[in-house]
């Protein structure tokens, strides 16, 4: 519990006040860490708004594909080395089905993902990878 | 952590001295700005004055990282595109050792032009004629380095055992394994898995041909490919593929190349110089190199959590790995 401001506008005046009166002023060779600073600021300050309810949405969706409950990170970790091949023999096709329904699901937690660091990447404007 | 400055004076008796190595007549040389100081590199802007004439040149001092090779076998690859009649900041002279200067060195002539990505895309935006031209120029430039009969260059390394397919994936589940996993990665590596292209004839591959290694002259175009530490021996269709990433397209997203230029442009070049096109090599690689940066990435951020660097910046890179999975969980979409 704390007085306002909010931790979120705090984050927010860092990165305005780093943007706006030191960037100018600052050496070239540091501009660009000011600039990554900055952004980094503005990137905690949506994780803290938007995460607690991505990370519920990500713990039932990977719950889900390996069949039991955990912490999202530990789930997500699992549910990595599952899917990775082996290096030389082709992929198991009895793990075909996990890898088809693992897709359209690891999207959505990207696209969560995306919504903090760096909003707006995935609204379809033509884009193509 | 950067490479430390040397004296100027040690600095201009150790360049004149390989100049005169490598041919030059009483060179003299004057250390001027430093342009760049990286994690494992310096570039310092230098003078070479000799019989009278003043040649602009840059040198580049330093070590090697993970996967690249040193500066005096990078000046050799360059030298042999620069035969080529690839665009290509011409290699002077170079050490590969610490004796002359306290560092291996490379010495090139110095290429004017722009090299950040968005001034080049600012030029491109205020004259729309010089993507098209660009995306052209950097087509025949890549069909002149894969033309170079590989046998030339022995010291590189041959990503080709026993095909680059293969080569690829295996070096791709060593860094997968060093890094924190992620199941968009697996995803990735079971579809590289599951569609190999039809090989073809191994060439040299730049490795890091994109926007941000181009030098741009406003005018005319293409200046110079440059940064050729990840240069290797392997499938021709790797470079065409990185240069046409996402990642390298500054938000411009719908000009796939870098940014500036249309793919039409870009394969049309490549192939009226000489160049073979396979339409499912270039999409196999756009799928692995998205894996190798999501990777790199991943791994830059796992150094900042163990403590091997306080580089901000490889701190923020933790947050960029999210583009890559999305960018490679489209490649792969099933249709």
């Amino acid at each position: 519990m704390q007085d306002e401001p909010s931790a979120t506008a705090l984050l927010d005046a860092v990165a305005d006040t780093l943007e706006q009166r030191v960037l100018p002023g600052t050496d070239p060779s540091v501009q660009h860490q000011v600039r990554v600073a900055a952004n980094l600021c503005r990137i905690v300050a949506r994780e803290a708004a938007l995460d607690p309810d991505a990370d519920a949405r990500a713990r039932a969706a990977l719950a889900e594909l390996v069949g039991h409950d955990g912490p999202s990170g530990a789930l997500w970790a699992e549910l990595a080395a599952r899917l990775t091949p082996d290096a030389v023999e082709p992929p198991d096709p009895a793990l075909d089905e996990l890898a088809a329904a693992a897709h359209p699901a690891v999207l959505a937690i990207v696209r969560d993902k995306l919504a903090v660091a760096k909003p707006g990447y995935d609204v379809p404007s033509g884009a193509t990878p | 952590m950067t490479v430390a400055p040397p004296d100027a004076a040690v600095l201009e008796a150790g360049f004149a001295k390989a100049l005169v190595d490598a041919g030059w007549t009483d060179p003299t040389v004057t250390v001027g700005a430093t342009a760049s100081a990286g994690a494992n590199r310096r570039t310092l802007m230098i003078e070479i004055d000799s019989g009278g004439t003043t040649t602009p040149a840059v040198a580049q001092l330093g070590g090697i990282g993970l996967n690249s090779l040193s500066l005096a076998v990078e000046g050799r690859v360059v030298a042999l595109a620069d035969a080529a009649g690839m665009a290509v900041a011409a290699p002077l002279a170079s050490s590969d050792t610490d004796d002359a200067v306290g560092a291996p060195f490379l010495i090139s002539r110095r290429v004017d032009g722009l090299t950040v990505p968005r001034h080049v895309l600012r030029a491109v935006a205020e004259r729309p004629e010089l993507g098209a031209t660009l995306a052209r120029q950097c087509g025949t430039a890549l069909a002149t380095l894969h033309a170079i009969d590989v046998d030339e260059v022995p010291e590189i390394e041959r990503l080709t055992d026993p095909t680059p397919i293969l080569a690829y994936r295996r070096r791709l589940h060593q860094l997968a394994d060093m890094a924190p996993p992620s199941p968009a990665i697996a995803l990735g590596l079971r579809w590289l898995a599951a569609h190999p292209p039809e090989p073809a004839p191994p060439a040299i591959v730049h490795g890091d041909a994109r926007n941000g290694n181009l030098i741009v002259d406003e005018a005319t175009g293409l200046a110079a490919i440059i940064d050729w530490e990840l240069a290797h021996v392997g499938d021709p269709m790797e470079d065409l593929a990185w240069l046409c990433l996402r990642c390298w397209r500054f938000r411009e997203d719908d000009r796939v190349v870098g940014g500036f230029g249309d793919l039409d442009d870009l394969r049309d070049a490549y192939v009226e110089a000489g160049g073979r096109w396979r339409d499912d090599a270039f999409r196999w690689w756009q799928v692995a190199r998205t894996i190798w940066w999501g990777l790199a990435l991943r791994l830059q951020a796992q150094a900042f959590v163990a403590g091997a660097s306080t580089s901000l910046v490889l701190a923020a890179s933790g947050r960029r790995t999210a583009e890559l999975e999305y960018d490679l969980l489209v490649l792969i979409e099933p249709t």
